[in-house]
């Protein structure tokens, strides 16, 4: 298993706005390491070490983890209250991304202990700026939790 | 003379010793030399011994001769007519002679011949006088003869050396003819071997060639192939340029499916709107009916105890009623929230995909696109974006109707100075804005600062094409309610519409014109229709616009 350094964690379902979101933060280096996965329950086995990710060090614990608030199955406020919960994960910043900030789950997010959400703008270039100043924000500014 | 009697003694005497003295000279002359004595013919009748001893004749054979018989030939007939001529004047002759003896042998003499003349000096006989010269003509001659072949000796030897030269010279050319021989043999042998080098190569040159010709005939084929495949291309090429304009079509299919769904939403808001009209309505009867309610309470207390209790079972039920519908309606009203807002969500999601990969076309095609193609990207992006600010507008639509109004006293002139103020500092406008003292109202601050901006905006967008666009806002109380006024001198619009004015994404305008989503004065009806106001408007087209809506005043008090 690969013990590199994870620049941030994409849980985000929609395979579009995933690339998109990739682009936006290789765009200007930003972020090297970017693990993308599809739904909550896949999130949860990679960050906890179960079911497919067994083997995997899970003491390589992202610097930053982007969760779609809208997935399938595992929905994003289950997947950060067990990350905010768990001894091992609670320290990592759990950003929230949403289509809409009217989102009533929004609250929910803050209330459960995520650090910042990000509207997913139509347009292509807000997008890409906010999720590079947010990139900079978490990768580049903040200490990282210890 | 001689012969004379009268000769004296000594006469005699003399002419004895004068005799003696001839005859002496005659002897010493005989005797030394060859002497000869002719007649005057030329007919020999003395000849001495010398004379026979010479020409090897006896004196016998040569008396009675003349001198031809000696003669050689050797002299010219000149020479001997001189001879003649010189004796016949009485003249003493003198010369060389070649003469021939007998034997045929010649011989060269030394000749002095005296004519001896007669008293009439002519010459009766002629005396010669030879000595023999043969050996020192014969020396001269070898002298001669020397000289002429020492001459020829040297002529021989310069010829021996020039033919020595000549020869060396003959020697070297031989030589170099050698030479040259051997180099003509080496050169020979040389061209023999360039000459089956040549046959080799050409022999080369001859599969060479017909390795060029089969490499010719494989070009030609690998040409034609070529062609071929180059056809093959420019036939994908064509294919792909048809599949790209399917893409656009498909695109603008898209898009058309896009403006259909828009046109869908629009029609979910209205029949949403309908819903909470009917929601209204229906509240409206509850009122009345509790009104009712409180009137059969006044009859009853009129009645006083008639039917008391009959009167508060349907009371209780009536109640009962109100509840449970007023649960009702606001169960349809959350659903409709939500249903609007799932409808926004996911209207939004396909939408950035829309503009995002738009986007990446345009990062990492650009160059593939021409002119034309990187419009309509634009295009595709622009409407895209719009799309996105409708829906936005409409969740904030959607947001005033669960948003609570709070009625407090507002201080009119103060909001819309500070709403023209906001709107100077995001665009830039020229209009001419007259705020009249307008009446304070009681109502909801936070709601009436957005009714104004969207009036102001509105009036400032649809004058904007006038050359002085002026825009003037008053408020006048009449009866109980109060009634603010908001006039431009715009481009108006056609009073059959008006109608239409108020609902949701309706524009009479296109947005070629003006921009707009067709969410404002929808959105500015709710929120005065919600504190109980009207709105309604007055224009005619390029006459500008007037807009009016009431709020209750009676509150005031």
């Amino acid at each position: 298993m690969e013990n590199r350094e994870i620049d941030i964690l994409l849980i985000e379902d929609n395979e579009n706005d995933a690339e998109l979101a990739i682009r936006a933060l290789q765009k200007n280096n930003v972020a090297r390491h970017i693990i993308h996965l599809k739904d909550g329950e896949d999130a949860l086995d990679f960050l906890f070490g179960n079911g497919r990710y067994i083997r995997r060090n899970i003491n390589n614990k992202p610097r930053v983890i982007l969760l779609d608030l809208k997935m399938p199955k595992v929905s994003g406020l289950e997947v950060l209250e067990q990350i905010k919960t768990n001894e091992l994960t609670k320290k990592i910043p759990v950003v929230m991304l949403t289509s809409s900030k009217e989102h009533p789950d929004v609250e929910k997010a803050y209330s459960l202990g995520a650090n910042s959400y990000i509207v997913k703008p139509v347009d292509f270039e807000s997008f890409s700026k906010v999720v590079n100043d947010l990139g900079i924000y978490w990768l580049v500014l903040s200490q990282p939790a210890t | 003379m001689i012969n004379t009697a009268l000769l004296s003694e000594t006469t005699a005497d003399a002419l004895k010793k004068s005799i003696k003295e001839a005859a002496d000279f005659k002897y010493a002359l005989v005797e030394s030399c060859i002497v000869a004595i002719t007649d005057q013919k030329g007919t020999i009748n003395y000849a001495n011994d010398n004379f026979c001893k010479i020409s090897k004749y006896s004196r016998e054979e040569l008396i009675g001769q003349d001198h031809r018989i000696i003669n050689s030939g050797f002299h010219s007939k000149e020479f001997i007519k001189n001879l003649w001529t010189t004796l016949a004047n009485g003249k003493i002759w003198r010369g060389e002679l070649k003469n021939k003896a007998k034997d045929g042998t010649y011989y060269w003499v030394e000749t002095t011949i005296v004519p001896f003349l007669n008293k009439e000096g002519k010459p009766y006989q002629y005396v010669s006088i030879r000595v023999d010269i043969t050996e020192l003509k014969t020396a001269k001659e070898l002298v001669i003869v020397n000289k002429e072949l020492a001459f020829q000796n040297n002529e021989n030897e310069k010829r021996a050396e020039e033919l020595i030269i000549a020869n060396k010279e003959l020697a070297f050319q031989n030589k170099e003819k050698e030479k040259r021989a051997q180099e003509l043999i080496i050169a020979n042998k040389e061209l023999a071997f360039q000459n089956i080098e040549k046959e080799k190569r050409a022999q080369e040159l001859i599969i060479a060639n017909k390795e060029l010709a089969f490499q010719n005939i494989e070009k030609e084929k690998r040409a034609e192939e070529l062609i071929i495949a180059n056809k093959e291309l420019a036939f994908q090429n064509i294919e792909k340029e048809k599949r790209a304009e399917e893409l656009i079509i498909a695109n603008m299919e898209l898009a058309f499916q896009n403006i259909e769904k828009e046109k869908r939403a629009a029609e979910l808001i209205i029949a949403n709107e309908r819903l909470v009209l009917r929601n209204k309505v229906e509240e409206k009867r509850a009122k009345e009916l509790i009104i009712a309610n409180r009137g059969l309470r006044k009859a009853e207390d009129d009645i006083l105890k008639l039917n008391k209790e009959d009167i508060r079972v349907l009371n209780e039920e009536l109640e009962q009623k109100v509840v449970a519908r007023t649960a009702q309606l606001e169960s349809a009203n959350q659903e409709l929230e939500s249903f609007s807002y799932s409808v926004s969500h996911d209207l939004r999601t396909p939408l950035r995909a829309v503009n995002g990969y738009a986007k990446l076309l345009e990062e990492d095609y650009a160059d593939r696109f021409d002119t034309e193609g990187r419009r309509m990207l634009t295009v595709v992006q622009d409407n895209a974006k719009k799309m996105g600010v409708l829906i936005d507008d409409l969740l904030t639509f959607s947001r005033l109707g669960r948003k609570e109004v709070k009625k407090s006293a507002v201080n009119m002139t103060a909001l819309v100075e500070n709403a023209l103020e906001e709107l100077h500092t995001s665009q830039e406008f020229k209009a001419c804005v007259t705020i009249n003292d307008l009446h304070p109202a009681i109502a909801d601050t936070t709601l009436m600062a957005q009714v104004w901006v969207n009036l102001l905006s509105n009036a400032i967008k649809y004058s904007s094409k006038n050359k002085k666009p002026a825009i003037k806002i008053d408020s006048e109380k009449k009866n109980d309610e109060l009634i603010y006024s908001i006039s431009d001198n715009g481009v108006g619009f056609d009073m059959k519409y008006v109608r239409k004015l108020f609902g949701v994404f309706q524009r009479l305008h296109s947005s070629k014109d003006f921009e707009g989503t067709g969410v404002g004065l929808a959105l500015v009806h709710r929120i005065i229709t919600r504190q109980g106001g009207k709105i309604w408007a007055k224009a005619a087209i390029n006459k500008g616009a007037t807009f009016y809506f009431s709020l209750p005043g009676k509150e005031l008090n």
